[in-house]
């Protein structure tokens, strides 16, 4: 019965793989028929001689970096709160998870939209109420597009870590807390006693679907900012794209994309084995 | 059991009522990024087509965008099987399939009689090499600022004629009036950053003339990218930036802001093609849009009635296709070429034509009248550098102009990055695409 599932597999996920390697050691446009071998040289131009390449590196580590410092911590208080207040809670979980719901493209235009410069809600508020000064073209500006970015990445993730967060803390025996209340700790000492080492499992999840999301990011970017201003938000996913179909080099794209493959499978492999040890401890 | 039988007897009949088909029609694909004008133009030239040919099926595939079109259509050709009858905009692009062995020679079609006749050889250029013809040229376009005569009012600035120009210093004195009288002065989309070219393109031929990028692109001894007047065309650009003629943001600003700002009057001038004209009247049809040329750069040696533009939209065949197909395909470029329907494009898509066809002027906008009219004053039309180059110059070209707007190039850096990537495709011999 698997036979189908495995033919999809081989057919989309190991044959591309594979040819991925091999396109990344040619030069080459898509439509000449001859593709010059090159060995390594797209590899030692990644490293060596590309700024933009190696910025959109920076950018993936900074993407995983605050979405594992902000929504991660937001996302357990938010829940901690919905569980305490159920009846205003469960309305208040649908509202932050609705983002989330929505496609990441149509997010993206609506924030698009929010951070213009002269008709986005974001300036006009902050006209509105007198904070004018800090109005700003938010995505036209290289010292605030990568952050307006990360607010939008924060709105439509903290939705997720809080459900997954929830659905937790509902596995947790209730009998746990009712002892801990008898003993007589006071909220936060649950929290930090009881509350948090039974997250962590759930916590080293969390971070390694923000690795890797951040070496997958790619719609909501493309659309907000294609990479810019001044190819200062790229990804690694998004020069990749630019690099194999708006400059027609497959063969550098293929190479860049070898290196997402290398990075995301290292990393996620050493979480992996952290979280392990830790837990069998 | 009874069950079984009827679904048996269902699919087998469902099998034998799919292999009774009639015999096989001709399927002639039809690939452009059409847009609601030209696509209407398209589905009446399906109508026709079929109705005098009920044995070929003519299927219009629309594309979103010129990237969308770009990508679908080198993955039709890697899988062997590309569209009969596909639109291109000639240059690099076109260049790079020719060389690839994707395109059909259509230098005996464009020797027939009504094609000598019909379609100037000037408009031949950007599909022609080594003396053979690959696409049909269609329309044109031309870059003008358009501007809005009611914010020029109001601002107290003179609206040049259009059979001249502001000097550089007349330009910018305009600017400053727009911005004291709270008004963008000039709207530009640089997210896509191909409106950013715009200003540098008629900088250098404003400076150097109109061989200039042709000369030195395709490795002309003599010319290099590192030339003055290409580090002055990015100074002088930057002079705009720093001055701040566009609007704050800029930078991040897709052509649909840019767009938004023109049309609801807050932006006075946008530097644009024709193709903005069809939007524009079906929101605002009472805008008061006019057009006026690019400005004039202190000791510049080019020719002011250059303007930015070339044939835009050709239609071309693809080469691997069996011959039945093509046979028909070529029939079908000859029927949409007949004049009638060349008449009927213009009249729909609102374009300069770039065939020798005469339309009534009564059919076009009056500011179309004039777009046509400057285009033909014009001594030289400068194709795109993103669209003549080969597409890793293209993306170079581009990278570099909106790193020099957001601050992080310098007009230098600019030119030597293009010089670079320049002599690398020459190498790798890529460039020269034509000798010159």
């Amino acid at each position: 019965m698997s036979l189908p599932a495995l033919v999809f597999v081989i057919l989309f996920i190991y044959y591309p793989l594979v040819q991925m390697f091999y396109l990344s050691a040619f030069r080459w446009n898509f439509v000449n028929p001859n593709m010059v071998f090159v060995g390594l040289e797209n590899f030692t131009r990644m490293f060596l001689n590309d700024q933009v390449y190696l910025r959109s590196l920076l950018n993936v580590v900074l993407l995983a970096g605050q979405s594992s410092a902000i929504q991660i911590p937001i996302g357990v208080a938010l829940a901690t709160i919905i569980l305490r207040y159920r009846r205003i809670g469960g309305l208040f979980w649908a509202i932050i998870f609705l983002p989330y719901v929505i496609s990441s493209v149509a997010v993206s235009l609506i924030w698009t939209w929010m951070y213009n410069p002269y008709f986005g809600s974001i300036n006009v508020f902050l006209r509105a109420v007198g904070l004018g000064f800090l109005a700003r073209p938010w995505l036209g500006d290289i010292n605030t597009a990568l952050i307006a970015i990360f607010g939008t990445v924060n709105w439509i993730y903290i939705g997720l870590t809080t459900t997954m967060t929830i659905a937790t803390l509902k596995s947790i025996p209730p009998s746990i807390f009712e002892s801990a209340r008898i003993d007589g700790l006071s909220g936060f000492q649950e929290f930090r006693k009881i509350t948090l080492p039974l997250l962590k499992e759930l916590i080293v999840v969390l971070m390694i679907i923000d690795i890797a999301g951040a070496f997958k990011f790619f719609d909501l970017i493309w659309v907000m900012t294609q990479g810019g201003p001044s190819d200062s938000t790229h990804v690694t996913t998004t020069w990749l794209y630019r690099a194999a179909f708006r400059s027609s080099e497959p063969g550098y794209g293929a190479a860049i994309g070898v290196t997402i493959f290398i990075f995301s499978f290292v990393i996620v492999q050493l979480l992996i084995k952290i979280t392990r040890s830790r837990l069998t401890r | 059991m009874v069950l079984v039988v009827i679904v048996v007897v269902a699919v087998g009949a469902f099998f034998l009522l799919a292999t009774q088909r009639p015999a096989e029609k001709i399927r002639i694909e039809w690939w452009d990024e059409w847009g609601e004008a030209r696509l209407k133009w398209a589905e009446e030239m399906k109508a026709a087509y079929e109705k005098a040919h009920p044995d070929v099926e003519i299927v219009i595939v629309e594309f979103a965008s010129d990237e969308d079109f770009k990508t679908k259509f080198e993955s039709a050709i890697a899988a062997g099987q590309p569209p009969a009858v596909f639109r291109t905009l000639g240059g690099g692009i076109l260049k790079s399939y020719v060389d690839g062995g994707h395109v059909e020679d259509l230098t005996d079609l464009l020797n027939e009689e009504w094609a000598v006749s019909q379609i100037p050889r000037t408009m031949l250029r950007q599909s022609t090499w080594n003396g053979r013809h690959y696409a049909v040229p269609f329309d044109l376009w031309a870059g003008h600022f358009y501007i809005n005569r009611e914010l020029f009012e109001k601002a107290g600035v003179q609206v040049p004629p259009i059979t001249s120009t502001w000097t550089w210093e007349e330009f910018k004195t305009a600017i400053r009036k727009f911005k004291e009288a709270g008004i963008i002065p000039i709207a530009v989309g640089g997210k896509d950053k191909w409106e950013l070219s715009f200003y540098y393109m008629y900088l250098v031929d404003r400076l150097a003339g109109s061989d200039a990028f042709r000369k030195t692109i395709n490795r002309a001894p003599g010319y290099s990218f590192t030339d003055e007047h290409w580090v002055r065309a990015g100074y002088l650009f930057k002079e705009l930036v720093d001055m701040g003629a566009f609007q704050e943001g800029f930078i991040g600003a897709s052509y649909d802001e840019a767009q938004n700002l023109f049309f609801t009057g807050k932006a006075a001038m946008w530097l644009q093609g024709p193709w903005i004209l069809g939007d524009l009247f079906t929101s605002f049809p009472d805008f008061p849009i006019d057009i006026i040329n690019f400005p004039t750069v202190p000791g510049g040696k080019g020719d002011p009635t250059m303007l930015l533009g070339a044939v835009q939209h050709h239609y071309a065949i693809a080469k691997n296709i069996p011959d039945n197909v093509k046979k028909v395909a070529y029939d079908f470029l000859r029927f949409i070429s007949k004049r009638e329907n060349v008449i009927r494009y213009a009249e729909l898509s609102a374009a300069p034509l770039a065939q020798n066809v005469a339309v009534p002027t009564e059919n076009y906008p009056a500011v179309l009248v004039k777009v046509i009219e400057s285009t033909s004053r014009a001594s030289w039309l400068q194709m795109a550098y993103d669209e003549y180059s080969p597409p890793k110059f293209a993306q170079v070209h581009l990278d570099s102009l909106a790193a020099v707007a957001a601050g992080t190039m310098t007009p230098e850096q600019m030119a030597e990055a293009q010089e670079r990537v320049a002599r690398e495709l020459a190498e790798q011999g890529i460039l020269p695409l034509e000798q010159v």
